[in-house]
């Protein structure tokens, strides 16, 4: 059961789906043309959408087109239902994004097993989404833990994934580093307050603690499909290029290129802000370190140069964006520091 | 789009509605119901009238599928 959006210019049409659609208990919106629906999508995000084609304005392909497009709408499962049955007509639906395609007159059978099977999956997909809000939740919540961390995420992931666009990398890449700028030291959940928040300098024992964040975060990342091309930047943002870093002292490239970039924003960030057992460096003194890094061999000399033009040309000034741009506009944060208390 | 094609189209929206309709009022009376008679008519006929649409406005070979 779910709530099921009926898109068709035609009043008998939406009427009979309605008719047919309500008994089974799910919870049915109409539209009478592709502009309407849009709009009901952005603002109710139906569980399902069945559209039929021809339709005045916006037409059927368009429409599946613009939610197909839009992240916030583009895992609600879209069924053209149309009177056209030619090859042509699948085709352009298909492209269009459409999830399936029912011919007009439908079997009344055969559309309500489809569309409690496209419920089902919808269900599965919103499942993956709260298991994501859980850990930047967390993550949140992580950070909120030391005071001096205040803004470190959402810095990390607006330089990380500006860097990553200065740099020409592909959508998908520049989304995976502003996730991974939240995420990326979600495995201090495993370190205690102790040895976190220690003002003093860390014994041996304590360092190798604070290393084991970088595995923690990669097991907690688990199997999520939406976090694959994140879980690298989890785990590797602590690695060097000559083989000094941790936890697996990788080499060169064999250091995944969107770790090393989170690396080089996070050393930054960390070193012009205060921490308990530092006070923070002006910013012409943390490029003088972070150049110090790449002539040492710990990181490539082109990412330090082209992250480091950018701040100094004054772009990296973070705007007040939140989690939720970079985690789709269904994102809402299961809790925050405040709602907590 | 031809006209054939969109008077096919629009034609067979509404004959749609009617089986769609007819088969939902089938699917609520009882078998001895007086008027279930009657709903199997509409339900033959429209269904009648499908078929006869195929035989007035083919669809094009290239379209088969």
């Amino acid at each position: 059961m779910g709530t099921v959006l009926i898109v068709d210019d035609i009043t008998g049409n939406t009427r009979l789906l309605e008719s047919l659609l309500a008994p089974d208990g799910h919870t049915v919106r109409t539209a009478g043309d592709g502009a309407e629906a849009l709009r009901l999508v952005r603002s109710e995000h139906p569980d399902l959408v069945l559209m039929d084609v021809m339709m005045p304005r916006v037409d059927g392909f368009e429409a599946c087109r613009a939610i197909k497009q839009d992240p916030g709408t583009r895992l609600i499962p879209v069924v053209l239902v149309t009177a056209l049955n030619d090859t042509a007509s699948r085709i352009r639906g298909i492209e269009a994004g459409a999830d399936d395609f029912v011919s007009k007159p439908f079997n009344a059978h055969e559309l309500r097993a489809r569309v409690r099977s496209l419920l089902r999956i919808k269900r599965y997909t919103d499942d993956l989404d709260s298991a994501e809000s859980v850990i930047v939740s967390l993550a949140l919540t992580i950070e909120a833990r030391d005071s001096t961390t205040h803004g470190h995420c959402h810095r990390l992931a607006h330089y990380a994934s500006a860097l990553g666009r200065t740099l020409g990398l592909d959508e998908d890449d520049v989304s995976a580093l502003g996730r991974g700028g939240f995420l990326h030291d979600i495995g201090k959940v495993g370190i205690p307050d102790a040895v976190l928040l220690k003002r003093g300098r860390l014994t041996s024992e304590e360092y190798e603690l604070i290393k084991q964040h970088t595995v923690i975060g990669d097991r907690l990342c688990g199997e999520l499909r939406s976090l694959r091309n994140v879980r690298p930047i989890v785990r590797h943002h602590h690695e060097r290029l000559d083989g000094s870093g941790y936890p697996d002292g990788l080499r060169d490239d064999a250091i995944p290129l969107l770790a090393q970039i989170m690396g080089i924003v996070d050393v930054f960030d960390a070193m012009t802000t205060e921490r308990p057992y530092k006070a923070a460096l002006p910013v012409a003194r943390a490029a003088e370190e972070l150049r110090g890094e790449a002539t040492c061999g710990w990181r490539r000399a082109d990412l330090v140069a082209t992250f480091l033009e950018q701040v100094e040309r004054g772009s990296l000034i973070p705007g007040p964006a939140k989690a939720g741009h970079y985690f789709g506009e269904c994102w809402r944060p299961v809790w925050t520091r405040d709602s907590r208390s | 789009m031809t006209d054939d094609d969109k008077s096919r189209h629009d034609f067979k929206n509404q004959l749609g509605i009617i089986i769609g309709f007819s088969e939902i009022l089938l699917a609520e009376v009882a078998d001895g119901d007086p008027r279930r008679g009657d709903f199997e008519e509409i339900h033959k006929a429209a269904t009648a009238a499908l078929d006869l649409l195929a035989r007035l406005y083919p669809e094009r070979a290239d379209d088969a599928q």
